[in-house]
């Protein structure tokens, strides 16, 4: 993976996008190598929470213990990342700066896969998955403690 | 039609700046250097838009008000003309001697003049003692052509940057690229296009070869070779991308737009273990690529950054220090000088990656590297493995591109048909004897042998 040519890679506005049920579109099936050299399936019938992020950019360090913090805190989503232009030896080295436990995939051909509901459109994006297995929350930039609650609540409190 | 030309002459002049200025749309790298090398002036820059010039909002009222002369000219125009098609020739004037080309003969026969001058392609409208005839209605037309084609050009622009999109994207050799928002440096989408638009292709750098002129150093030809799939995962297919030649997928198009160097390096922390390896894109600075750049290691305890150059083939003098001598890689040095503390990444606001902030940073070393050279700088050890070539793909979806296409090449013919059409009249009136006279219009040449012509062939007939 390279690293982006420019001072402001496409980096999120932090801006929140929340769809009505009606309104929202599958989600891919999530598996595939992670950075631990394993093979990970997420369950689509579980609400989930997908981080796409790179070790060189500055808002996913920043967010990085909050999300390792919610994946304590809520034992009933998954949570999962999709690494994106990196190499595998920094994103390692990531995940023991900040003792991340969640898995990450290594493989962000996955992000096509969004195409036709909420498209990760910025490093960081974090998506939330319903328990139908359909993208009700893009956040595209870096996620703050108070927003990320927010929006995780409103969706697992969906019927 | 003055104002169009006042407006034609002022957007020439307005056009100056984007071939002096580098331009964000060409070539992003070098408008970041300029932001690097002169921050204040390209400030100001960048406020006057002076690095878009084409899309600036200045450049643009130039060629809209062109445009809405263009277009208020040309359509009464187009009407008027229309109605001439269907209408006859003027009613002969009553003293032919004051036109520009008049003969008196004997007297001749109006039909046989008649026939001639139909077979000459002439419209003619024939009164009792006279006729009056014209030709050449083609030379209004293709005028008329060109300026709706110009329209036609116009649209067609406007519709791509409404509903296209256009993208770089750095991407080294080796690795894959995958079609989607988050994999490009800059992304610009238009007002109407969605961002999950963009066609799911992958595409994997297979080879990139760069040949230059041994003498003058001046690069002759570059071949990438990409391994690419539409949809991602689907079977791939090899495929061959040039300077002027694209890879397209429909309106898509991905262009060969710069290259670079990727030094490649192994970072180990105290203990010896592995933190970074891989590949840093690095941003050439001149024609024989010397480039510089900036490789972070925001993991190890404390941060480390190496602020950079990378020659690919080095030479040294004592003014400039170390620069490269040529754009090929014979003789590679990377150089680093090592910085410990904080990058400033922790803190969630973006940086520059070719950059390094080293205002809460110390320098603890400085190294010239060789190929698989390791230097030990006390809080780790840094080896510099080997480089890979990167290149800058542009991703461009035009919708409009064919119509801008159509629309030019009708303008270029309808131009050629109002510039070789002879438009011109001529009057024949029968009196006591029979005058001749003829008009061109524009003062187009050839007139006069035209009605030598015809009167050789009338009195001829006799």
């Amino acid at each position: 993976m390279s690293t982006p040519n420019e001072n402001a890679f496409i980096s999120g506005s932090g801006i929140a996008t929340y769809l009505d049920e009606s309104d929202r579109g599958p989600a891919p099936k999530i598996s595939g190598q992670t950075l631990t050299q394993d093979f990970v399936s997420l369950d689509s019938k579980k609400v989930s929470v997908i981080n796409v992020w790179a070790s060189w950019c500055a808002p996913c360090r920043a967010e990085a213990p909050v999300l390792q913090e919610f994946s304590i805190n809520y034992p009933e989503v998954q949570f999962a990342g999709i690494l994106t232009r990196d190499n595998i030896s920094s994103a390692q080295a990531f995940y023991e700066s900040f003792n991340l436990t969640y898995p990450t995939f290594t493989d962000d051909s996955l992000l096509l896969g969004f195409g036709g509901s909420l498209i990760p459109n910025a490093i960081p994006t974090t998506l939330i998955i319903d328990k139908q297995g359909r993208v009700a929350v893009r956040i595209s930039g870096e996620v703050t403690v108070a927003g990320l609650k927010k929006m995780l609540e409103k969706v697992l409190s969906d019927d | 039609m003055r104002i169009a030309l006042i407006l034609l002459l002022l957007l020439a002049v307005a056009a100056i700046p984007g071939s002096l200025f580098p331009q964000r749309n060409q070539n992003p790298l070098q408008v970041k250097q300029y932001f690097i090398d002169n921050p204040a002036t390209a400030i100001w820059l960048d406020r006057l838009s002076l690095f878009e010039v084409y899309s600036s909002p200045w450049f643009s009222a130039i060629y809209l008000l062109l445009f809405i002369s263009l277009i208020g000219c040309v359509l009464p125009r187009s009407i008027e003309h229309l109605k001439a098609i269907g209408a006859q020739p003027t009613i002969t004037p009553k003293y032919l001697d004051r036109m520009e080309h008049f003969v008196e003969i004997k007297k001749i026969d109006l039909d046989q003049a008649a026939a001639y001058l139909i077979k000459n392609r002439y419209r003619i409208r024939r009164d009792e003692n006279s006729i009056s005839a014209e030709k050449g209605y083609a030379r209004e037309s293709g005028n008329l052509l060109f300026h709706l084609s110009l329209v036609l050009v116009l649209i067609a622009i406007g519709v791509g940057s409404l509903f296209g999109s256009k993208g770089d994207a750095i991407v080294n050799v080796g690795d894959r690229f995958i079609n989607t928002p988050t994999s490009y440096d800059i992304l610009g989408f238009g007002k109407y296009q969605a961002e999950d638009s963009l066609p799911p292709f992958s595409l994997k750098v297979e080879d990139f070869k760069a040949e230059y002129d041994p003498v003058t150093n001046a690069p002759i030809d570059y071949t990438l070779t990409v391994r690419t799939a539409n949809p991602a995962n689907s079977p791939e297919t090899t495929e061959v991308i040039k300077v002027n030649q694209p890879l397209a997928y429909g309106s898509t198009k991905i262009y060969l737009q710069a290259n670079g160097y990727s030094p490649i390096v192994i970072v180990r922390d105290k203990s010896g273990k592995v933190i970074f390896d891989g590949p840093t894109p690095f941003l050439p600075q001149d024609g024989n690529l010397s480039s510089i750049g900036a490789i972070k290691i925001p993991d190890m305890n404390p941060q480390i950054g190496f602020v950079s150059s990378f020659l690919p083939t080095a030479d040294r003098d004592p003014i400039r220090g170390g620069f490269s001598s040529y754009p090929e890689v014979l003789d590679p040095r990377l150089l680093v000088s090592v910085w410990k503390g904080d990058l400033g990444l922790n803190t969630g606001v973006p940086q520059s990656v070719y950059r390094i902030d080293t205002s809460k940073m110390e320098r603890i070393g400085l190294k010239a590297l060789t190929v698989n050279e390791t230097y030990d700088f006390g809080e780790g050890s840094i080896t510099f493995t080997g480089w890979k070539s990167w290149v800058n793909l542009q991703i461009v979806n035009d919708p409009g591109k064919g119509f801008a296409l159509l629309g030019a090449i009708l303008a270029i013919s309808g131009l050629l048909i109002s510039l070789f059409t002879r438009q011109r009249r001529v009057w024949i009136k029968q009196g006591r004897k029979t005058q001749v006279a003829g008009l061109a219009k524009n003062g187009i040449p050839g007139l006069e042998q035209e009605i030598n012509n015809l009167v050789k062939e009338l009195s001829n007939e006799r």
